[in-house]
């Protein structure tokens, strides 16, 4: 089904913070992948938001270990930036989530022999916001990821909501 | 028009301006959303064409009205149903309306209308496409309602004490749009004449809304409404927690509203005032009394407020002349006794001031937009950021988180309906969840974790990742010294009414009528233009502070 890149993005942000992944990089996932539909991308995504969170990274020599890709990336990117890399991440089958996230980023990321290599653009790749044709299972899964910031209600919190009480109808 | 005029004077402090004591006294101005959707209604003089109107005698059914702005025709699909007492409720939480509405991009079709007609009514259940723009509910109000169609029917007079109180025969509830549903992204249609300054998809729906509820009583009562009377009843809006994050998760946009009314009253301060401004300043002071005396609620705290700023406007404006405010420096001096007063009155004085300068103000319409987002500059030298911190947000460096009362609610989203919600942390389940508005919070862990370090940003962000939030958004206040609202929204004493308050004003409302300190219902377009006036060239715009 076709969804606006706002519900994209907004139902990605929702899925990564339910996850636990820090707001500025479930904003980062969200937008990147919101602008560049790159294919098998929420496949991937869901994959990795469904699995367990690996240890803190380390870094060696350029060499990337335990880097999680919607955790790490982004301060990677930053690192590539800042003229810091190239650097080589040992993570495989999230291809198409890490090009998303380095693009978005303004690095570029593609596979090697040991993993993913993050380094300098060439060339700027453009991204632009648009409709996305996404399956109903992948969207359904997304939603049930989003569901884990949402607060169960009770009798008191329903009657404390904006608007309770109300019985007058002007 | 692009606005090319000197700010001649430093703009008010952020500190004290983005205070929520200070933005939940805002007053609409020329620069409101729907003030500039009536200026291109006024200028373009569109005709309003009722397409279909396929309504029984009871006023349930569809009707279909087209309008061409900017050069492209948009929609309003109005569809209406019967709705029980026990189901007419203004929460988020509500399942069924007396009426739903999308506008479209362009004529639509049969298939068009027969879709909207299916997903209209089941609101966040439905599905919306990318020719739909907004989608938006309303019920009646009731009294309102068939006090009219009554006094239409048996010729008796119109309840004018209650029309004043209310002041609309139907109120939203919900105006969707930028995506939500599979709604057309804003991006889609942003670039358009029309669509530039924010939120004028949503004042073009709720304008023909307004319309529309004029057209529907007319048919039920079998007769015209006195023009007039018309005029007078625009729509209402009941507004609770759901358009509060819209302001911190929009801090860039946050920024240009502020900025642009900030600058806008900077140019007015020092402007030479003609006698033709001079005799309008004098009028419009006038005019915001007897607005004033007119604006009543039933919140004892909100009546009291508007009492107090009626004497404080007197207090201001009593005694002067027209031709005292040609008097260089006087609206500085006005401006400075009103600022010493209350927040209210200042912001009054603002709105009040801005008005009579059209030349200076109207221009920076096209400056309000911003498309962009905070984005990081990981060479920043860490120290920088920390003494920006101080430079800008000075208050987080006394704020104790460890104090209970500092961060004693948390904001979270409720499982029903998605509805925002604010919890007491103490008492309230969920706060482990809580949802991210909690800005200060992030500042002053920021700051704390910044101490000492000599590293670039990117560095120290490697380390803390869970700081990235909150160093962009400060590198963006850097930059954009209205982007951040100073206050901590996990305090005891926030109110969220203040943020609702701000929003609304932004969008032109009028008659703010606080129910409590998490809702509130606003009137928009009461006292603005109808269409045959919009046609014809004679409208005129009496939206702002509207007396009747």
């Amino acid at each position: 089904m076709s969804r606006s890149a706002n519900e994209v993005e907004m139902i990605t942000l929702k899925a990564c913070r339910g996850f636990g992944l820090p707001l500025a990089q479930a904003q980062d996932v969200a937008q990147a992948v919101s602008c560049q539909s790159v294919p098998g991308v929420f496949g991937e995504l869901i994959e990795i938001l469904n699995a367990p969170v690996c240890k803190p990274m380390t870094v060696s020599d350029g060499l990337v270990f335990d880097a999680h890709i919607l955790r790490d990336l982004p301060g990677l990117a930053d690192a590539v930036l800042a003229g810091a890399g190239p650097f080589v991440l040992q993570a495989t089958g999230s291809v198409a989530v890490a090009t998303s996230i380095a693009h978005w980023a303004g690095i570029s990321c593609t596979e090697c022999e040991l993993g993913l290599r993050l380094e300098p653009q060439v060339a700027p790749v453009e991204m632009t916001r648009c409709r996305v044709a996404i399956c109903d299972a992948h969207w359904r899964d997304l939603e049930q990821l989003a569901a884990k910031i949402l607060v169960p209600e009770t009798d008191e919190t329903r009657l404390s909501g904006a608007g309770a009480g109300l019985n007058d109808n002007d | 028009m692009k606005d090319l005029t000197q700010t001649p004077a430093p703009l008010r402090d952020p500190n004290r301006i983005m205070r929520l004591s200070q933005m939940g006294a805002a007053f609409p101005t020329r620069l409101s959303f729907l003030r500039i959707l009536l200026r291109r209604l006024m200028d373009e003089k569109p005709q309003l064409r009722e397409t279909i109107w396929d309504m029984d005698d009871a006023g349930f059914g569809y009707g279909v009205f087209t309008i061409a702005l900017g050069g492209q025709d948009y929609s309003l699909v109005a569809i209406t149903q019967p709705l029980a007492p026990e189901d007419r409720t203004d929460r988020v939480i509500a399942e069924k309306w007396d009426a739903a509405f999308v506008l479209f991009d362009g004529i639509p079709g049969p298939e068009d209308i027969a879709r909207i007609r299916k997903n209209a009514p089941l609101q966040e259940a439905g599905r919306f496409g990318p020719k739909d723009l907004c989608l938006s509910r309303a019920n009646k109000s009731v009294r309102l309602f068939d006090a009219i169609i009554n006094a239409q029917q048996t010729g008796t007079a119109f309840p004018e004490d209650e029309i004043r109180k209310v002041g609309y025969l139907m109120r939203t509830t919900a105006v969707y749009g930028n995506g939500k549903f599979g709604l057309a992204d804003r991006d889609d249609y942003a670039g358009r004449p029309a669509m530039m300054a924010p939120f004028q998809a949503e004042m073009l729906t709720v304008w023909l809304i307004r319309h529309f509820t004029h057209r529907l009583i007319e048919h039920l009562a079998g007769a015209a409404l006195p023009v007039q009377l018309r005029r007078t009843l625009g729509i209402g809006n009941s507004t609770g927690l759901g358009m509060a994050p819209f302001l911190v998760s929009h801090p860039l946009l946050l920024h240009s509203w502020v900025a642009c009314r900030e600058t806008a009253f900077a140019r007015v301060l020092d402007a030479d005032v003609t006698p033709e401004v001079a005799v309008d300043l004098h009028a419009n002071a006038s005019q915001i009394a007897t607005h004033l005396e007119e604006w009543n609620v039933p919140d004892p705290k909100a009546q009291t407020s508007i009492e107090s700023t009626r004497q404080h406007w007197h207090d201001v404006v009593a005694g002067l002349s027209p031709r005292d405010f040609q008097q260089p420096g006087t609206l500085r001096r006005i401006w400075e006794t009103a600022r010493d007063l209350s927040p209210e009155v200042e912001e009054l004085a603002l709105a009040w001031m801005t008005e009579s300068f059209p030349e200076l103000v109207d221009g920076l319409t096209d400056c309000l937009a911003n498309p962009f987002r905070p984005q990081l500059d990981v060479t920043m030298p860490s120290a920088e950021l920390r003494a920006g911190i101080d430079a800008h947000w000075p208050a987080i460096q006394d704020l104790d988180f460890d104090c209970k009362d500092t961060c004693a609610q948390f904001w979270y989203v409720s499982e029903a309906k998605q509805e925002p919600r604010l919890g007491q942390r103490a008492t309230d389940p969920g706060a482990e969840l809580e949802s991210p508005l909690d800005v200060a919070r992030r500042m002053s862990r920021l700051r704390a974790d910044l101490a000492g370090c000599e590293d670039a940003l990117w560095q120290f962000l490697l380390r803390h990742p869970e700081h990235r939030d909150a160093a962009r958004r400060m590198q963006a206040l850097m930059a954009n010294v209205f982007s951040e609202i100073r206050d901590n929204l996990l305090d005891v004493e926030t109110a969220p009414i203040d943020m609702l308050r701000f929003k609304l004003a932004m969008f032109g409302a009028t008659k703010f009528d606080p129910k409590s300190s998490l809702w509130t219902r606003i009137t928009l377009f009461s006292g603005g233009p109808l269409a045959d006036e919009i046609a014809d060239g004679t409208a005129q715009d009496h939206t702002w502070m509207p007396v009747f």
